[in-house]
């Protein structure tokens, strides 16, 4: 992979109807950096995601590409440098599962959507990746919530983009499958690439992520190392529980009121 | 096509038209074939193309299989902008007036179901604003039709309104059938994203379309073409709604190989549609508008009947 550029978050603010949804946000996403981004319902952990892929017109402060500002870079050209996977929606029509992963290729791809030997060799790997070319003849509307999330992971994947930005990836998945796609994920990461990735784990999130960005009420208030950020005191305040942690792992076990 | 051509309320010799057609002699059979059968039958081919193509994009750009743009008053509504100017005597100013009454009436609906439905696949919601949009343009042509001058007029406009390939001239195909290409071919151009769409509007985005552009350039291709099929055409309802449907399977449900196949597949039916309102004329015209609402209509219930499930 070649140099991944680095994405840059500088005083990242978003307010709606006078509520603050994004407060004054400082972040950087580098190569090869895996980061669990983690946080209460409504912290902000969504909007954070979406500010850093463009998606929202009024967003203060700036996002960056490598020193560009996202919204001055061709749209065409960042979605092939960055690749975000929203948390799982329905797909709109029964499309298959392979014209589903293929979209993926779309930022790639001409108006006439020839699909070339390159582009079909990526699909197929993006389909074994995550364990979807099973269901390639099959219809997304047929597909449990699980097996969707790997046909958007394979989607992701598709599109190749060195950084990736996912809500949520695992969410819906079967240990087996959160344990294979948090591998994949890593394993993209080792090949140069970056991601940052919503999830709720925290023992996911300390296994595999060399950094964890914890969010409240729409600001960042903890990134760093796992062992240095998921402190006693530090989710206490955030989450109001009480975690257990044996043997490296960190489970919530009791509510703080 | 042929067969279209070789139908009509007097007998020709087809073969001995289009020859004198094409060796320019001034036999009756050519000039019945030029001044009116050619242009009936360009009419249905580009309408029913238009039509069809509309409602893929209609129903792919707003995720919903009910949308079209018959049942969510943009018809109705180029309908009334169309009447507006033929009641105010503005059509008669310039060529171009009646279509553009025609597609800004389109434009307006467009716009009015996507403020009042937004943009979520929701069908209750999409159904709700097209009835309310279509009331609306209903009523403001009752109100047309209330103030016509003479019974006459009103006659005119309830006709034209009924929708009909009869007696359209040369002129009338010339003026409505460069906003029907121009307008297809927005559509058209857009078709990766719509396939991109089917993902939501945010991967839609990350996928690298800008939303606002693209969207703007649907709505603007839908009103360029529904208004100027339905100036020229009349109201001529649900072939929108039943030609995507029916080929959607066929393309594996994918949006973009949806455009063309049903603008081919809305041609082919309106062609046929028209030969059977021929064949069946019985003195009294049957216009073509009343027989696809009739097909068009227990089709619709058809759909919610399928699609109730999805909706409770």
């Amino acid at each position: 992979m070649s140099k991944v550029p680095s994405l840059l978050c500088r005083q990242v603010g978003w307010r709606k109807s006078s509520k603050s949804l994004l407060d004054n946000i400082d972040l950087t996403l580098t190569e090869s950096e895996l980061v669990a981004v983690i946080g209460p319902n409504g912290a902000g952990k969504s909007s954070l995601m979406r500010a850093m892929m463009g998606l929202i017109p009024d967003v203060q402060g700036s996002v960056s590409l490598d020193g560009r500002e996202l919204s001055d870079i061709d749209i065409k050209e960042r979605a092939k440098l960055v690749a975000y996977m929203p948390q799982q929606q329905p797909v709109a029509w029964p499309l298959s599962v392979q014209h589903t992963v293929e979209l993926g290729r779309l930022p790639h791809q001409g108006f006439r959507r020839r699909l070339n030997g390159c582009d079909e060799e990526v699909v197929t790997e993006a389909m074994q990746m995550a364990d979807v070319t099973h269901l390639a003849e099959r219809s997304v509307d047929t597909l449990s919530g699980g097996e969707l999330s790997r046909v958007m992971i394979a989607r992701l994947f598709a599109g190749r983009a060195p950084i990736i930005l996912a809500d949520e990836p695992i969410a819906a998945l079967d240990p087996y499958h959160q344990l294979h796609i948090m591998e994949l994920l890593q394993q993209h990461c080792q090949r140069g690439g970056s991601a940052m990735v919503v999830m709720h784990d925290l023992t996911m999130a300390a296994r595999f992520c060399q950094r964890i960005v914890v969010m409240q009420n729409g600001g960042v208030v903890g990134d760093g190392p796992p062992a240095q950020v998921l402190s006693d005191e530090l989710l206490a305040s955030v989450y109001g529980v009480k975690v257990a942690r044996p043997d490296g792992m960190v489970i919530p076990q009791s509510r703080l009121d | 096509m042929l067969w279209h051509l070789s139908i009509g309320s007097s007998q020709i010799d087809l073969l001995a038209a289009l020859q004198g057609l094409w060796s320019g002699d001034e036999s009756i059979a050519a000039t019945i074939l030029r001044d009116i059968r050619l242009p009936r039958m360009v009419l249905a081919v580009a309408v029913g193309a238009v039509l069809g193509l509309s409602g893929a994009a209609m129903q792919s750009l707003l995720r919903n299989p009910l949308a079209d743009p018959g049942l969510v008053g943009v018809s109705n509504f180029a309908a009334l902008g169309a009447v507006i100017s033929l009641y105010f005597g503005w059509a008669a100013m310039a060529w171009w007036v009646l279509p553009v009454g025609g597609m800004l009436g389109a434009a307006m609906a467009v716009l009015a179901i996507f403020t009042l439905a937004g943009l979520q696949s929701n069908g209750l919601s999409l159904i709700l604003a097209g009835v309310a949009v279509n009331a609306l343009a209903g009523s403001l042509i009752a109100l047309a039709l209330n103030f016509s001058a003479n019974p006459y007029a009103m006659s005119e406009i309830v006709y034209w309104l009924l929708g009909s390939f009869a007696n359209r001239s040369v002129v009338d195909v010339a003026m409505a059938l460069p906003f029907m290409v121009v307008g297809s071919a927005a559509i058209l151009l857009s078709k990766n994203f719509l396939d991109a769409l089917s993902l939501g509007e945010e991967t839609a985005q990350s996928l690298g379309y800008d939303l606002l552009r693209q969207r703007a350039m649907i709505i603007i291709g839908v009103a360029l073409s529904v208004g100027a099929a339905v100036s020229v055409s009349g109201n001529i309802g649900f072939v929108g709604l039943v030609i995507p449907h029916l080929v959607r399977p066929l393309v594996q449900h994918r949006p973009s190989k949806l455009l063309l196949s049903s603008a081919l597949v809305g041609s082919g039916f309106m062609l046929l549609a028209d030969i059977l309102v021929q064949v069946f004329a019985t003195g009294q015209e049957l216009k073509l508008g009343v027989v696809t609402a009739l097909v068009g209509g227990p089709f619709f219930l058809w759909l919610i009947w399928r699609l109730r499930r999805s909706y409770v």
